[in-house]
């Protein structure tokens, strides 16, 4: 794995911040009343999936394996946290793992400056986590789950808004039941991959997010709301793209316009909504999670899922099962083709499939309508070690597997697949 | 363009989920009642106190309290005072005792617990001592201490908060 620390782009802030908070983790550990701890995480994760059509990942943002590999889910996360006085600390984490990009932004997961303002009321400053789900914000460290890692179907785009730059106020308050949290957050996050032949790039603007937490000590319910301005959007052959309509013949001019109004989603504006819990009595552990995903942008089109886990505890050995959807809203095409069938003559149909069939293969490769089953044994065998061994097994919709990768030189399968996945992973913290 | 797709399977899979999430909510409700009912379970007495420095204008806190502050919700006394929470290092058996009288939990859960605080950033755990001569002279330099102890190990320098009953 290259870091490249050539191009922070616009995430310059957070990454002299976290510089900072590592750097001054090394120089003032001796400052009176300024207290430092350095602290880590590791999933050493070993998988095997052999597919003639797909190729297996656990997040967008990393590379598509195939066979026996450790890049998927393998993972080191080294945390540092400074404590100035009674009101102020800063926390940084870093997270190393397989990426298509790997300019050194993308690694950094937290890197913020908090201020204590009393009793109830916190803010912050700099990049932290959204929280857009239950784990979100601990989604890497495979030793506090009890998957090798969350359910892809949730958690594989949460990457993509996984954590922000920007500020954020949040309010506790004591209930009968343990506490209420409630975050409040602006800022923007920027999303940079790696697509064929370069870079893709956008800007989540405008970024809001409402996060609400009920936490006692047998359980915890969670609901978030974010919402964001797409903006800057950048990707190999986009200028072709926007300048398609003054290209093409009059004809094709209405269709123009609609593919690129799909393609190219500045100003268009996304919601996520999603509430879960986790409920432990005596042995038994049970998730569930449920998100809204609101876009019209073909190459992150609303979607609908959540999956629901079990697990029970018997001595050191915790078996549980876990099942999981993610269902799309829109049809994976650039343009709606049956309309346009409905319109054009049949030779210029033709013709206007074959001018949009890129740009329909990159939509189709990143249309995700897919379920799992999973089953799987977490085995506690020393007070800081976990092995665990995970099956899954995946079904994909018709050009619905953009969740997973495609073998090199196929385009994205029409047909309907399954993908079996099995895992073994060593897990730890220190 | 925006297009709805229906896939029967999906939309199945959808409701049972949704019902599921239902079911869920429903139980979790039905355990706030059951939390409250081992919360007032009396527990061994005479082991642990819960003690802060005779300087600290804390006298006493309850059971809640306590859970707030040892579970890294709060940073401060219910009077606004910062709070040093003081936890003995891992495998005492003060600490497994402490927090099994707490919430009920065993160490590894704890363990477990604190570190999702910590990774997520939202709190680091409280600084530990290894024996009841590093309590007071934590306390002696820092009148915001607050630490679980015997009751036996008790001194002048220390007033008792809490005691578990």
């Amino acid at each position: 794995m290259f870091i490249d620390l050539n191009k922070p782009k616009s995430s310059t802030v957070p990454l002299l911040l976290l510089a900072s908070i590592f750097t001054c983790g090394l120089t003032v550990s001796n400052a009176k009343a300024t207290e430092v701890s350095f602290s880590g995480f590791t999933n050493l994760s070993l998988t095997y999936a052999e597919h003639d059509k797909l190729a297996y990942r656990s997040s967008l943002q990393k590379n598509g394996r195939e066979g026996l590999s450790f890049a998927p889910d393998s993972i080191l996360g080294l945390q540092s946290n400074i404590e100035f006085n009674d009101k102020f600390d800063a926390v940084g984490q870093i997270i190393l793992q397989d990426r298509d990009n790997t300019q050194f932004a993308n690694y950094i997961e937290l890197a913020f400056l908090r201020y204590q303002i009393d009793r109830h009321w916190s803010a912050k400053i700099g990049r932290f986590s959204t929280n857009s789900y239950l784990y979100t914000d601990y989604r890497n460290v495979g030793h506090l789950l009890n998957w090798v890692r969350p359910p892809v179907e949730m958690y594989s785009t949460a990457g993509a808004l996984g954590s922000m730059d920007g500020l954020q106020a949040s309010y506790i308050q004591d209930a009968d039941f343990g506490a209420v949290k409630v975050a409040l957050s602006y800022g923007q996050s920027n999303f940079i991959d790696d697509v064929e032949g370069g870079e893709l790039t956008i800007d989540y603007s405008e970024l809001a997010v409402l996060n609400i937490e009920l936490q006692s000590t047998d359980w915890r319910f969670h609901a978030a709301f974010i919402r964001s301005t797409l903006d800057n959007f950048d990707t190999v052959g986009i200028d072709d793209v926007k300048n398609l309509e003054g290209n093409v013949p009059p004809l094709f001019s209405p269709f123009a316009r609609e593919l690129v109004g799909n393609i190219v989603p500045d100003g268009k504006v996304i919601t996520y909504a999603s509430v879960g819990g986790q409920y432990n009595v005596d042995s038994l552990e049970l998730n569930a999670e449920l998100f809204d995903y609101d876009s019209d942008w073909v190459l992150a089109g609303g979607s609908v899922g959540g999956y629901i886990s079990a697990a029970y505890q018997l001595g050191n050995v915790k078996p549980y099962l876990t099942l999981a959807t993610h269902n799309r809203r829109l049809a994976p095409e650039v343009i709606d083709y049956e309309r346009a069938e409905s319109l054009l003559p049949p030779v210029a149909f033709q013709q206007l499939v074959i001018l949009s069939a890129e740009s329909n293969e990159a939509v189709r490769g990143a249309s995700y309508d897919q379920k799992s089953i999973s089953a799987g044994v977490r085995w506690d065998f020393h007070e800081a070690w976990s092995f665990k061994v995970q099956f899954d097994h995946f079904r994909t919709s018709e050009f619905g597997s953009g969740l997973f990768g495609v073998q090199a030189g196929l385009l994205t399968p029409k047909e309907e697949l399954s993908l079996n996945v099995l895992s073994l992973s060593f897990t730890t913290i220190f | 363009m925006e297009k709805q797709i229906t896939f029967i399977n999906s939309s199945t899979s959808l409701n049972l989920l949704r019902l599921l999430l239902g079911m869920f909510l429903i139980a979790l409700v039905g355990v706030g009642v059951s939390v409250q009912a081992q919360e007032s379970t009396p527990s061994n007495p005479d082991s642990l106190v819960v003690v802060v420095s005779t300087k600290n204008a804390i006298d006493t806190l309850d059971k809640k309290q306590l859970i707030d502050i040892f579970m890294g919700r709060f940073k401060s006394f219910p009077n606004g005072d910062f709070v040093t929470p003081i936890d003995y290092f891992a495998g005492s058996p003060q600490r497994k005792e402490f927090y099994e009288l707490l919430v009920g939990k065993s160490e590894r859960k704890i363990n477990a617990y604190w570190s999702r605080l910590l990774f997520s950033g939202r709190a680091t755990p409280p600084e530990k001592a290894s024996s009841v001569p590093d309590i007071i002279q934590m306390m002696r330099e820092d009148v915001n201490v607050l630490a679980y102890i015997n009751a036996s190990k008790v001194t002048k320098e220390m007033k008792i908060v809490y005691r578990f009953e």
